[in-house]
């Protein structure tokens, strides 16, 4: 998951990405609000937390331009002031939920994820996908219940195609929304991943959860459902 | 006691006194007036009457009747009469008006001189005596010439001029009060308008004098526009600090509140005393900036304006259905500063939103004094709580206001300050139902 963070406080900008990148986001970050414009319109993100007061352009601006640009990645705002009417004008530029300052750190990173499964239709906390399912506040990946161990890319590789169950993710988009940084970016080494997390959540090649379609990419082939 | 009926008392009482001691001296003068015509009339009369008189050697009088001037001296009790006495005051000729005794006796009076008696009162007689000698015989007799005349035709008259004096100056003297009121009117109108303005831009419908005012006026005028300028500038400094300060207090309590993990010590404490602080903050900055009322805010149309708001709250409440029921009703409009808005419906759907099980409904019901926000949740609604209590629970800044009690009497403060009314209550189905009546 690829978060940005746009906090003109420094100090608050640091701790909210230390804590992201904890959690497996990838994050980049802008301290006003033209850098952080340009960064939504930049890069592939998955969800962007935005203060309202920034300088040089509003965070409200920001929101507006960005849904404008045409991105479409969930917003969470951030508001020191706690007023209706900023809440209010920031959600109707275009953002989805709001936190006020000061804030719990879980409690972020809850509205993070509630906003991420919500974007890909999912409305329980915890993903089931036929007999896989992840819950991505433990980081917990269980096969019939039983836990399988996953290394930290295996999982974010997992979460992702989880939550666009259904959907043709290409190895581009997967190695976009996963790596920190743009050099360490190798299709190849996603196909690695693929191929080990078969293994794992799939080890008598049975279930085929994870579907490759020639030349487009990735899907996860199980069923959603509720439980 | 008003500026109008003092200046209308004072200059009443002034025109009273007026036309009082000019109707006095004038009737006084002209009773004197009357008086002595009265007399000099019965002088001549008694010239007339001596004329008439032929007198003999034996000293008998006798009056020619032809030569009586007056027919009223032969009419008999016309009112007029004249007698003739010797010096022992006894009659020695009579008028023939005269019949029976005289009703009074006279003295003999002394030799020309005129002795006129004023007759106070209707039912009197003036009485005009003479003294006269004859000296053409010996030994000169001394008579007394005395001629009275009823008053009552006198009187009659008299009152006859005093109701018509009276009636000539009192009728303009009413008209000059008619004019005096209209003067008053016209006069004080720039003070009434001034008046007008202030009341209006008391009710925020208005935000400055405006109007042109006489000289005397305009230099308030200007004071007043000066203070109301300083008052809205001071209130907008002061809601910009209370948000700054919001933000730079609160920004740094975040920091300090994610900084803590699990090795330090009393990591909860810590965090609980943040989390006090931030709420303190809030909570105190919130009644503040409630207190404070914007002047002359714009009318709000409530049906978009919640619109907006519940498009904005679904986002936040997924999983929560925000239905709005409102008759198209041009009446929906109030005077209200628009973040002040904000914050009141904000508390309340945020509130209706956390408690609600799946539904929220938004009511708005409007006439023409007044506009009906009522708010109605299917979740578990007040169970045996206070509600009057909870309408006042964090009115202390170190109470610890939790769940409803910090939204909701924000809400009652703020309504309370927009002269408007809240109820809590629980609804037919069971949840809780709110409802804020705010003057239209």
């Amino acid at each position: 998951m690829r978060a940005l963070v746009v906090e003109d406080d420094s100090d608050l900008r640091k701790q909210i990405a230390r804590m992201l990148k904890q959690s497996g986001f990838a994050v980049e970050s802008a301290a006003d609000g033209e850098e952080g414009l340009f960064q939504a319109q930049e890069y592939p993100l998955d969800i962007a937390i935005i203060d309202l007061g920034l300088p040089k352009l509003s965070g409200v601006e920001l929101i507006r331009k960005a849904r404008d640009a045409g991105r479409s990645f969930p917003i969470l705002i951030l508001t020191a002031r706690d007023h209706w009417q900023d809440k209010v004008e920031g959600l109707e530029a275009g953002a989805d939920d709001y936190l006020v300052k000061p804030f719990h750190p879980e409690e972020l990173l809850a509205r993070i994820r509630a906003l991420l499964r919500r974007t890909g239709n999912w409305s329980q906390s915890v993903l089931h996908c036929g007999p896989l399912a992840l819950e991505s506040s433990s980081q917990q990946v269980t096969l019939n219940g039983a836990e399988v161990e996953l290394t930290a890319y295996e999982y974010k590789v997992l979460e992702y195609l989880m939550l666009h169950a259904g959907e043709v993710i290409s190895k581009t988009t997967l190695s976009e929304h996963i790596y920190d940084e743009e050099s360490d970016r190798d299709s190849n080494v996603i196909e690695v991943f693929v191929r080990r997390l078969r293994k794992k959540i799939d080890p008598d090649d049975t279930l085929k959860p994870i579907e490759t379609l020639r030349g487009r990419g990735y899907r996860l082939a199980l069923e959603r459902s509720s439980h | 006691m008003s500026i109008r009926f003092r200046l209308l008392l004072a200059a009443s009482l002034v025109l009273l006194l007026f036309v009082l001691i000019t109707g006095i001296a004038l009737q006084r003068a002209s009773l004197n007036d009357a008086m002595a015509a009265q007399e000099e009339r019965m002088q001549g009369l008694s010239y007339a009457l001596l004329g008439a008189v032929e007198i003999d050697e034996a000293g008998t009088l006798q009056l020619v009747e032809s030569e009586v001037p007056e027919p009223r001296l032969s009419t008999p009790d016309s009112g007029l009469y004249a007698l003739i006495l010797d010096h022992q005051g006894n009659p020695r000729w009579q008028s023939p008006s005269v019949t029976g005794a005289p009703q009074q006796a006279f003295g003999p009076t002394e030799v020309g001189r005129w002795q006129f008696t004023r007759a106070s009162q209707a039912a009197d007689n003036f009485v005009l005596a003479f003294g006269v000698r004859w000296v053409s015989i010996e030994p000169s007799p001394q008579y007394s010439l005395v001629v009275l005349e009823n008053a009552g035709s006198f009187y009659q008259a008299r009152q006859q001029f005093n109701r018509n004096l009276w009636s000539w100056l009192l009728a303009p003297a009413g008209l000059l009060l008619i004019l005096q009121l209209a003067v008053l009117s016209w006069s004080l109108g720039p003070l009434n308008r001034l008046v007008a303005e202030i009341v209006a831009i008391e009710k925020r419908t208005r935000d400055q004098v405006t109007g042109v005012y006489p000289r005397e006026l305009s230099g308030l005028q200007k004071a007043l526009n000066t203070l109301l300028r300083q008052e809205r500038h001071r209130q907008q400094t002061y809601k910009q600090s209370l948000d700054d300060l919001a933000h730079s207090l609160k920004t740094p309590l975040s920091i300090m509140r994610n900084t803590l993990d699990e090795s330090v010590p009393d990591k909860n404490l810590l965090t609980t005393q943040i989390g006090r602080m931030g709420e303190i903050i809030t909570h105190r900055l919130k009644k503040a900036a409630a207190a404070s009322t914007t002047l002359l805010p714009p009318a709000i149309d409530l049906f978009p304006f919640l619109e907006r708001f519940i498009a904005s709250m679904a986002k936040v409440y997924p999983g929560i259905s925000l239905s709005l029921d409102h008759p198209q009703d041009s009446r929906c409009r109030i005077r209200i500063d628009e973040s002040d808005l904000y914050e009141l419906v904000g508390n309340l759907l945020d509130n209706a939103c956390k408690w609600a099980d799946s539904t929220v409904q938004i009511e708005l019901t409007c006439d023409a004094t007044s506009v009906c926000i009522s708010i109605t949740d299917d979740g578990p609604g007040f169970a045996g709580e206070d509600l009057p209590a909870l309408l006042k629970r964090g009115v202390r800044a170190d109470a610890q206001p939790e769940g409803q009690g910090l939204g909701l009497s924000l809400c009652a403060d703020m309504v309370k300050n927009l002269g408007g009314s809240i109820q809590l209550g629980n609804a037919a189905a069971g949840g809780a139902e709110v409802t804020v009546c705010l003057p239209g």
